[in-house]
């Protein structure tokens, strides 16, 4: 499976983006026989828009074709786009490395609500 | 007559100018004023009027049946808004909070799949105090389409005034020269523009009054503190010169509109003397106007 995780840095050494709309980037993660198969980084160039960035944010790691984001917090808007197309969402922070461990355990908390209002990531 | 309040920058004191001048017009002429800021409306406040709810206003929104949907993405490709999300092989997603009704995604689908619904964006109140009927428009919060309720508002308010046989209606309009302040200029008899002697309220008066002169709607300037800063006061007095645009009225920087304010009463209740300045700036609007 594929998972999308906001981040601060390039790979798996980095540590979560706190924020989902306006990370620096998302790590794309492929996970097999929950081990790490692979991963790349793409830069979220939605993370300058004046506003929706959260939306577009959505757009670009739903192309991506993931099963399941990893962030800390994320919005109304991006929230609703990743429910209707039905891409889970689990909470996570710390070093990349340890959440996607955490995240095959099954330890990381599955969001079925925004975190926090629009804009909080401008903040 | 309509006569819209505007001025560009905010805290000029648009709404002060509003309320009283409705206040002196309708000592002779049934009067309607019509708050447009519908952000954040509160001539409610100044008029001390507790508003009755009018009515709802409601703004197209797209629904999909998604057994005609081919999964194309051309209905995300036209939305200007972003309010559409599309991913290949999926259905598209919609963010209805960013919706702001223009109905290209229902033109633009080739299978038909979109229809539309509609969502509640803001709610109309009247209300009435000191002689003078209100109407007001309220966006709901966190929607976008002030200017569809500043539409809204205007076209419930020819109902409403003409019901009411209104002679002048007064239109206080949000500040900037946005979409909800050319809603609330259109098809207006003059604009009385209000400002203060600050650098950014005369940049701010300058593009307003840009506004009025491109939709040929006659204006005038009030200045709102005008011995703050009189220096400056007579900058924007020149400019106003050059540009042969009349000032209508002054009014002084003085403590009696902070307690007009507080105490929720007009201010010509708090000092009668400012009775007469709204009278002589309604004298400089009819002969301008003409």
């Amino acid at each position: 499976m594929k998972i999308a995780i906001s981040s601060i840095g390039k790979n798996l050494e980095s540590e979560v983006d706190a924020r989902f709309g306006r990370c620096d980037y998302f790590l794309i993660v492929e996970i097999e026989d929950k081990k790490v198969k692979g991963f790349k980084a793409i830069e979220n160039t939605a993370k300058a828009q004046t506003g929706g960035a959260g939306i577009t944010a959505g757009e670009i790691v739903a192309n991506e074709k993931v099963d399941a984001i990893i962030t800390t917090n994320l919005g109304p808007r991006a929230f609703s786009v990743f429910e209707q197309f039905e891409i889970k969402i689990y909470q996570g922070q710390g070093k990349i490395k340890d959440v996607v461990e955490q995240f095959v355990e099954g330890k990381l908390k599955e969001l079925t609500n925004a975190t926090g209002p629009q804009h909080r990531g401008l903040k | 007559m309509k006569i819209a309040v505007t001025g560009g920058k905010g805290g000029t004191g648009k709404s002060t100018v509003a309320t009283s001048l409705a206040i002196e017009f309708s000592r002779e002429k049934k009067t309607l004023l019509i708050d447009a800021d519908v952000e954040c409306p509160n001539d409610h406040l100044l008029l001390n009027v507790k508003r009755k709810k009018y009515s709802n206003v409601y703004q197209p929104i797209p629904k999909w049946d998604f057994s005609k949907c081919t999964k194309c993405g051309k209905c995300a490709s036209v939305c200007k808004q972003n309010a559409i999300v599309f991913v290949k092989d999926k259905f598209p997603a919609f963010v209805k909070e960013v919706c702001i009704g223009c109905k290209a995604c229902m033109v633009a689908c080739p299978n038909g799949a979109i229809s539309m619904t509609q969502k509640q964006i803001g709610t109309i109140y009247t209300g009435k105090n000191y002689g003078v009927d209100l109407v007001i428009g309220e966006l709901k919060i966190g929607e976008l389409a002030s200017g569809e309720i500043v539409s809204a508002v205007r076209e419930k308010s020819e109902e409403i005034s003409k019901k009411l046989k209104s002679e002048i209606i007064l239109i206080d309009s949000a500040a900037g020269i946005g979409c909800p302040v050319i809603a609330s200029l259109v098809g207006t008899d003059y604009i009385v523009a209000v400002t203060e002697p600050t650098p950014s309220a005369l940049h701010d008066l300058k593009r307003v009054l840009y506004l009025a002169r491109h939709f040929n709607i006659p204006h005038g300037i009030i200045i709102n503190k005008f011995d703050l800063e009189k220096s400056f006061c007579s900058k924007i007095e020149s400019f106003a010169k050059k540009n042969k645009i009349p000032i209508i009225g002054y009014l002084p920087y003085k403590r009696d509109f902070v307690d007009s304010t507080i105490k929720m009463k007009p201010i010509a209740e708090i000092n009668p003397k400012y009775k007469k300045i709204f009278a002589e700036i309604i004298k400089h609007i009819g002969v301008e106007e003409k």
